[in-house]
């Protein structure tokens, strides 16, 4: 697979492209998480006036 | 039945509430099986094993230049017809779209390297994509620094339909000028310029990626969404909160 000299290349590559989806889908899903406890405690909030 | 309904904020998160978690699945698994057919892709005769770098860097450069695509129509949509819904799209897939014109571009420096002997060079698609990759950052800054998203949503609008004249150059500046970048690796018109061992693992990672960018945009704008109704219903609760001080007896 990597049996050449460019191995590191691909490696740094592949772990670049890792790093930058990983942040992005754990900051969505956990943007989404925090929306909806916000949500609900608006509805809360709304619910009791 | 007409797709304005789903410009309906209640209508989209109803639609899309099933499609979510199946989405994030089969990013999970078309990633997962495109990573390792991509990576067990013979080294190519010139090119050795960086001709893998291909699989993600090709994907990432569609979805960078594509995303900006729709989030201006998006953007159009929302000046025209004033939907919000389109607005919050819009917002949502710019962090999408910056994350994938950042992958298009480390992964192009560091194919570039071992190829063009050089990191970077001031080609035309590379710089057009620069650019994109700033109007991408500009955009999303722009959404936090103003308070009032009617005007934020507008104001971004605009922006994004300044912008979109580099994604088209990002695009197109292969057809337009001689570049060292070299031209569509996938085209219908020119016919079949990647060899079968490359070509369909490439294929493969594209709907993996595009599949993600769905799962992830649906996501983000099901947060915006939320975000939006919540600060609504905090706003409303604090008129009505502020109307009962006010007719209270002093």
């Amino acid at each position: 697979m990597f049996s050449d000299h460019y191995a590191l290349y691909v490696i740094s590559a592949y772990v670049s492209t890792a790093l930058i989806l990983g942040a992005v889908i754990w900051s969505s899903v956990a943007a989404g998480r925090r929306a909806k406890v916000e949500l609900e405690e608006a509805e809360r909030l709304g619910g009791r006036r | 039945m007409s797709i304005w309904r789903f410009a309906n904020p209640a209508a989209f998160m109803a639609l899309t509430r099933h499609l979510v978690g199946p989405l994030w699945l089969a990013a999970g698994v078309l990633l997962a099986l495109g990573t390792i057919w991509s990576l067990s892709a013979p080294p190519d005769y010139q090119q050795g094993s960086t001709v893998l770098i291909l699989f993600i860097h090709v994907p990432a450069a569609l979805l960078a230049i594509n995303t900006y695509f729709l989030m201006a129509i998006a953007s159009g949509i929302g000046l025209i017809r004033g939907h919000h819904v389109s607005y919050l799209v819009a917002k949502a897939a710019a962090p999408i779209g910056a994350a994938f014109t950042a992958i298009a571009l480390i992964t192009g420096a560091v194919w570039g390297q071992p190829m063009w002997g050089t990191w970077w060079v001031w080609d035309a698609r590379l710089t057009a994509v620069l650019i994109m990759f700033f109007f991408y950052l500009g955009y999303m800054a722009l959404w936090a620094a103003i308070d009032d998203p009617d005007k934020a949503a507008e104001l971004t609008s605009v922006l994004c339909l300044v912008g979109v004249i580099f994604s088209v150059l990002s695009r197109y500046a292969v057809f337009f000028w001689a570049t060292l970048h070299q031209g569509a690796s996938l085209s219908l018109a020119s016919g079949q310029r990647v060899d079968d061992a490359y070509r369909d693992p490439l294929y493969l990672m594209i709907v993996a990626f595009y599949v993600l960018f769905l799962a992830l945009l649906l996501t983000r704008t099901r947060t915006e969404i939320r975000r939006r109704r919540a600060r609504a219903l905090r706003a409303k609760a604090s008129r009505a909160s502020e109307a009962m001080e006010a007719a209270a007896p002093a």
